[in-house]
C-alpha cells in the first residue's frame, strides 16, 4: 500500500563544520533542540521572533573526539553528551552558554549513547566496551550505580521507560535487554531476540507497554510488555527461579521499511503517537502502530503511512518527534550531509 | 610464522586492461555525465599496497575487476575482496583501506558495501558486519595509529 500522508520539510538547520550530524534531542518543552557531530560539537537552535530557526548556543571545545549523542535532562536546563573520547558530560545550558558540571568516566571506549532518566535520578550510558553503566544524579554529584555487561557486543543504543527506573538497551549482537532496577542493585531482566542483524535504535511508546526497535537488517520490530505478575508463578512453583519481573515479546514487524540499514527510530509521545525511522537510504518514514485495546483478540500491527525519499543527501543518523509540550509533532532529521531539517505533517 | 600472516603469496600479473578511445572520450567530455563503472572503482583501488607484503592487492589477486559490482543509476558500489588465506589476520584493515579510499574519491551519492569474496575467510561474517557498520568504522578512523596504518596503504595508491 502507498504511504497515505505526506511529510512537508520547514526548515534546514545548517552549522556544524564537518560533514556528519550524529544526533538531534528536543528539549523537554520543545522550544530547543540540541545537535551532535563527528565535528565534536554541540549545537542548540531555537526560533528567534520571527519564527525563524537559529543556532542559539555552541560547544566546541567539550569532547576530544565525535560526539555520538545528547539527552536532556528533564528539567530542561541540564544536558549530557557522550563521546567516541570514552567520556560522557553532563552540561548546565543557560543563556547560550554551557557550563560542565561534570564528567562521567569509566567506560574503556566510545561512549555510543546517554539517556536521562524521566525522574531525573539517573543518567544511563552505552558504548563499546559492550557495558551499560547507570549513573546516580544527586546534588549534581554523579556516583556509578551499576555497571552491566549483558551484551556480547557494542552497546549502540540505549532508552528509558517514559514512567519506571527501566532500561532498554540495542545492540550489535542483534538482542534488546531490559534492564531493571533490584534493590540497589541493576540487572538485565530479558533479552529479545527477533532481529537478524545489529538493532541500531528504540524507542518506548508513551505508556511504556510497547518497544519499537529498528535494524542493520532493515526491519522494524514492535516489542509488547511491561511487568510481570509474579505472584501466581511462584505460588505454583515455589522452586522455580523468580520469573522477569519486566519482559517484552515480539507482536508484529514491518520488514523492509528502508532499502539500507535503519539507523534511527522515535516514538511519538503525544498526539498522533507517530513513529518515526531515518536509514541509510537517506529516507525519513513515518509509521503507525495499531495496538490492540486490553482484551481484545485483534493483532497489533506496523503500517507505514509516509516515505520521504532523498531527505538527506546521505544517510539520516537520527530523527526525533517534538515532545507533547510543543503541540505541533514537529520531526527533526539529522544526517550525513551536515545538515539537520525540520518536518511537518500534511 | 606467525599465524594469520602469508609469507609467501603468489604473485599475479597486473591487468592491462584500458578504455576505448570512445570512452575516454566521454570520460573527458566536461558536460557527459560520468558514470561511476567497475574499472573506475578497480583503477581506485588497485594500488592500495597489502599492510604485511611490499605488493598491491591487485599484484595479490586480493582485488578484482570482476569482484566490483556497480549500480551507478542506483547509486550502489559492491567491492568484494579475497584475502590471499583463509586465516588472514589483515583482512579487516585491508577491507579498512578499501573503504576510506573509496570514502574519499567516491561522491556521498554513492552507497559503498565492502565484503569479503564468499567462503575466502574463515570469520567472514564477523568481517563483512564489522567493515559495513559505520559507526564502528568512524570510531576506527579516529584512531591515528590506525589511521597512519591506513594511510601507508594507501599512499602512492
Amino acid at each position: 500500500m502507498e504511504p497515505s500522508q505526506q511529510l512537508v520539510q520547514v526548515a534546514t538547520l545548517q552549522g556544524h563544520d564537518e560533514p556528519r550530524v550524529w544526533h538531534v534531542a528536543w528539549s523537554p518543552s520543545g522550544h530547543t533542540l540540541a545537535s551532535c557531530a563527528a565535528d565534536r560539537a554541540i549545537r542548540l537552535w531555537a526560533e528567534d521572533g520571527d519564527r525563524a530557526w537559529a543556532c542559539v548556543a555552541i560547544l566546541t571545545d567539550g569532547h576530544q573526539r565525535t560526539v555520538r549523542r545528547v539527552s536532556w535532562a528533564p528539567c530542561g536546563s541540564l544536558l549530557a553528551s557522550c563521546s567516541f573520547d570514552g567520556t560522557a558530560m553532563i552540561w548546565r545550558c543557560e543563556d547560550g552558554v554551557f557550563d560542565c558540571l561534570a564528567s562521567l568516566e569509566g567506560h574503556d571506549n566510545e561512549v555510543k549513547a546517554v539517556a536521562w532518566s524521566p525522574s531525573g535520578s539517573f543518567v544511563a550510558t552505552c558504548g563499546r566496551d559492550k557495558s551499560v553503566w547507570v549513573w546516580e544524579a544527586e546534588d549534581e554529584a554523579y556516583e556509578v550505580a551499576a555497571v552491566l555487561h549483558s551484551h556480547g557486543a557494542d552497546v549502540k543504543d540505549i532508552v528509558w521507560h517514559p514512567t519506571d527506573d527501566v532500561l532498554a538497551s540495542a545492540s550489535y549482537d542483534d538482542s534488546l535487554k531490559i534492564i531493571t532496577q533490584d534493590g540497589d542493585d541493576w540487572r538485565c531482566a530479558a533479552t529479545l531476540l527477533g532481529h537478524a542483524s545489529t538493532v541500531w535504535g528504540l524507542a518506548f511508546s508513551a505508556d511504556g507497554a510497547h518497544i519499537v526497535s529498528c535494524s542493520d537488517d532493515r526491519s522494524v520490530v514492535l516489542w509488547a510488555g511491561g511487568p510481570a505478575d509474579a505472584a501466581p508463578a511462584a505460588a505454583a512453583a515455589p522452586a522455580a527461579p523468580a520469573p522477569a519481573p519486566y519482559s517484552y515479546a515480539q507482536v508484529a514487524s514491518l520488514p523492509e521499511v528502508h532499502s539500507r540499514p535503519i539507523y534511527a527510530i522515535d516514538w511519538e509521545k503525544g498526539g498522533a503517537r507517530m513513529i518515526a525511522t531515518g536509514g541509510g537510504d537517506d529516507a525519513v518514514c513515518a509509521i503507525e502502530a495499531t495496538l490492540p485495546e486490553p482484551g481484545s483478540a485483534k493483532p497489533a500491527s506496523l503500517r507505514l503511512v509516509a516515505r520521504v525519499a532523498g531527505a538527506h543527501r546521505g544517510d539520516v543518523n537520527s530523527v526525533a518527534v517534538a515532545p507533547a509540550e510543543r503541540g505541533d509533532g514537529l520531526l527533526a532529521s539529522a544526517g550525513d550531509d551536515g545538515v539537520i531539517r525540520l518536518w511537518r505533517r500534511a | 610464522m606467525q599465524e594469520g600472516l602469508n609469507a609467501s603469496p603468489e604473485l599475479h600479473a597486473e591487468s592491462d586492461e584500458q578504455r576505448s578511445a570512445n570512452e575516454c572520450a566521454t570520460e573527458a567530455d566536461p558536460n557527459a555525465r560520468d558514470r561511476i563503472d567497475s574499472l573506475e572503482i578497480f583503477e581506485l583501488i588497485r594500488g592500495i599496497k597489502d599492510p604485511e607484503h611490499p605488493h598491491t592487492l591487485e599484484q595479490l589477486n586480493v582485488a578484482q575487476r570482476r569482484l566490483i559490482d556497480v549500480d551507478d543509476e542506483g547509486g550502489r558500489v559492491v567491492v568484494r575482496f579475497t584475502p590471499t588465506i583463509p586465516h588472514c589476520s589483515m583482512a579487516t584493515l585491508i577491507g579498512l583501506c578499501l573503504r576510506v579510499k573509496l570514502l574519499r574519491s567516491l561522491p556521498p551519492r554513492l552507497k559503498v558495501d565492502i565484503l569479503i569474496s564468499p567462503g575466502a575467510h574463515a570469520s567472514e561474517e564477523a568481517i563483512n558486519k564489522q567493515l559495513n557498520d559505520k559507526e564502528r568504522v568512524a570510531a576506527a578512523l579516529e584512531n591515528d595509529n590506525l589511521l597512519g596504518v591506513v594511510n601507508q596503504c594507501l599512499l602512492n595508491a
